[in-house]
């Protein structure tokens, strides 16, 4: 079955929404995992499919931090949602947009050469979700994790 | 939260680390300052039981990547034991189980390292 359209239609039913505001800062990323996992768990979702939610929405959050919020404090927005079969998962923030562009497939073999200890993030999320969206607009980033359940 | 601790048997240059909790953004500096612990008292036989470690992201995975290379110009390895299927998967997705060993039981890893 493909995926909807990341502009899933207003006229789509949304069965279940929250959503959890944090500052841009690593200790608050306990909290977000655990709302990902509680998130998951409390809709039924296996243990090690929450697990996996979990970590794409810890590693999408932490290059926020990292990255698009380099040059100053600010906040991290992510709320969840049910579309039918479809979870999807928006982390919104004011910092410096991803470049999708930049973006290449690791080497893990080159890194391990170079001695490289970042770039693995962005590589677990897209193998790990169904989707993966940039959008960014007047300021406003969004980061969105699609995944079908299963 | 992480706890780790280790036990070492300073003949076969082996230091065991024991991994408890989580290794993500909030404690991979402690793991990356105990294996760098490890390394600079000599020891480059490295077998980390993750038996107890509930839950690693790419920062995690980062410190091991970025200190392997060093480890095995010392002539010595980082080896990886008894890890839960959470764990394992996130190793395997990133291609880790290609270039670590990685064994059920620490006595396996042990005799990794000590039957060579």
């Amino acid at each position: 079955m493909p995926l909807p359209n990341a502009n899933l239609k207003e006229s789509q039913r949304i069965q279940h929404q929250i959503y959890l505001k944090i500052p841009a800062q690593s200790r608050f990323l306990p909290i977000l995992r655990d709302l990902s996992e509680i998130f998951c768990r409390n809709k039924g979702m296996q243990k090690a499919f929450a697990h996996n939610v979990m970590l794409c929405v810890d590693e999408a959050a932490s290059n926020i931090i990292k990255h698009s919020y380099k040059k100053g404090p600010g906040m991290i927005t992510t709320t969840f949602a049910l579309f039918n079969n479809v979870l999807k998962i928006v982390l919104f923030h004011h910092g410096i947009p991803f470049d999708v562009s930049t973006y290449k497939e690791p080497d893990i073999k080159e890194y391990i050469k170079a001695k490289r200890k970042g770039g693995l993030g962005l590589y677990i999320i897209k193998n790990l979700m169904d989707n993966i969206y940039y959008y960014s607009k007047n300021g406003v980033n969004q980061i969105i994790l699609m995944k079908h359940i299963t | 939260m992480l706890t780790i601790s280790n036990k070492t048997l300073d003949k076969d240059n082996l230091a065991i680390l024991y991994l408890d909790g989580h290794i993500e953004t909030n404690s991979y500096l402690d793991f990356e300052n105990e294996l760098n612990n490890i390394l600079e008292k000599g020891y480059s036989h490295i077998i980390l039981n993750c038996r107890d470690l509930q839950y690693i992201n790419s920062a995690g995975l980062g410190v091991i990547m970025g200190l392997i290379e060093e480890v095995r110009e010392k002539d010595g390895d980082i080896k990886l034991c008894a890890m839960n299927k959470n764990v394992f998967k996130i190793f395997d997705l990133v291609g880790f189980n290609q270039l670590f060993e990685i064994y059920e039981k620490e006595e396996e890893a042990l005799n990794a390292f000590t039957q060579r």
